[in-house]
């Protein structure tokens, strides 16, 4: 088999990032290899996601090579070309002035997920999407079905449009991004590996009950759905929180980070006071000292209010909106907290306060 | 008032209390990897762990109702989930 060098290390670095680093079964360390009829194929796979992609290709080959290796021989060896020999379980790679003989494991030992079945087909910029919720997603192996992104197109009773809903919350912190789509499909959970795959751009999304498909530049993503039930995350999006503070979302970013460096226990609580178009950002740590600073905001209500936010958590959230404003909408200190921002209408984030001594 | 000393009453104790709290400690590797001395690569373990069952670790305390280390420091690549922070979902 003859392939161009650079053709065939691009097709390994996006087909190989599925393979994990450590596996105790050998044949999830490799990409599968077949070349016939002008075409090579490589496929990797973890049990749960699928990569596989193609590229032209001179004779035929069928082997699976060690995923890490091979990709760190192809991206370093020169000459144009890359020829791969298959002998009785090895395969001779010549590249340049360069051989190496490699172990090979046979292609039926290769899993195969099975991926038909898909009801649903949209293109959309997933990558979009979700970026700026997937920092909510749990890592609790407990709540297993917070550990994606939950997704869903639903018909807007009044337009009659099709909204794609994207979701994520570790249950202290809560992002929705919505986008307008065109086919309606029930709600599915994206596994966190999952959408860290997603390809930029607008991509083929395919859709099944358990899985999900990606078709982007010749490389085709499949992935198991996380099987669970999604809680309903509307009940906990706050409606009714008249309360709004407007602030730069930078400046208190950057001020939560400042005073939280008084703490260094599990939870820095920053304590947030708004009196008039001011809040006082401010930390205690008995151990150490304490810490504040203010933060100049607009607040219409004469009523001051105070609420405590884990200060990582506040930094984190107010940095998924772009630059400019953001609204935080507050109740009574003690309930669910809304962000938004005139920036990013799409979007929204819940954040729970902490208690505060 | 000083916090109440834990103590772990078994391994699953231990085990619970490491995935918690430890497993998100900049500290949890406490001097790095090392060689016995007859060349056994040994990973490195913060020394409170040796001394978990052999009597009372000052370091850990219940605080606030929850178990606590005072010599934690949070590794900012992988945060504790935050122990004071009101459920969503409770």
């Amino acid at each position: 088999m003859k392939v161009a060098r650079t053709d065939f290390a691009r097709l390994l670095s996006a087909v190989a990032k599925v393979v994990e680093s450590r596996n105790t079964i050998p044949i999830l360390a490799t990409v599968c290899l077949v070349a016939e009829g002008g075409t090579l194929t490589a496929t990797a796979t973890d049990l749960d996601i699928e990569i596989s992609g193609s590229i032209a290709a001179e004779g035929d080959f069928a082997a699976c090579l060690d995923a890490k290796l091979l990709t760190g021989i192809v991206t370093k060896v020169a000459g144009d070309e890359i020829t791969i020999e298959q002998g009785d379980g090895t395969a001779t790679l010549r590249a340049g002035r360069s051989k190496y003989n490699l172990q090979t494991l046979p292609v039926d030992d290769m899993p195969s997920m099975a991926v038909d079945g898909f009801t649903a087909e949209f293109t959309e910029d997933l990558a979009a999407l979700f970026a700026p919720v997937q920092f909510a997603i749990s890592t609790e192996e407990t709540r297993y079905y917070l550990n994606g992104i939950f997704l869903k197109g639903a018909v807007d009773t009044g337009s009659q449009a099709v909204a794609l809903t994207a979701v994520a919350t570790d249950g202290h912190r809560l992002a929705k991004h919505v986008a307008s789509g065109v086919s309606a499909f029930d709600g599915i959970i994206v596994p966190r590996k999952t959408v860290g795959l997603v390809p930029k751009g607008n991509i083929t999304v395919r859709l099944s009950a358990s899985k999900i498909q990606f078709v982007a530049d010749g490389t085709t993503i499949t992935s198991k759905l996380i099987d669970g039930t999604y809680p309903d995350y509307q009940r906990v999006i706050p409606s009714r929180n008249d309360k709004i503070v407007t602030f730069s979302g930078d400046d208190m970013a950057r001020a939560a980070g400042r005073v939280s460096v008084i703490s260094s226990e599990r939870g820095r609580a920053v304590k947030v006071e708004v009196v008039n178009d001011q809040a006082t950002l401010s930390v205690n740590n008995p151990d150490s000292g304490n810490a504040s600073e203010d933060v100049i905001v607009s607040y219409a209500n004469e009523e001051p209010i105070t609420v405590g936010f884990n200060s990582a958590y506040l930094g984190e959230l107010v940095g998924i909106f772009p630059p400019g404003d953001v609204k935080m909408a507050l109740s009574d200190g003690a309930g669910p907290v809304l962000f938004t921002s005139d920036n990013a209408p799409n979007l929204l984030a819940v954040l729970m306060p902490m208690r505060v001594h | 008032m000083s916090d109440m000393l834990w103590r772990p009453k078994g391994r699953h104790d231990l085990a619970s209390f490491e995935s918690e709290i430890c497993a998100h400690c900049l500290d949890r590797n406490g001097e790095g990897d090392w060689e016995d001395e007859f060349g056994n690569d040994m990973p490195g373990q913060c020394v409170l762990i040796h001394y978990a069952f052999v009597g009372p670790t000052l370091q850990w305390t219940i605080k606030d109702g929850k178990r606590d280390c005072s010599c934690f420091v949070e590794d900012p690549d992988n945060p504790a989930r935050c122990p004071r922070t009101l459920e969503m979902f409770p």
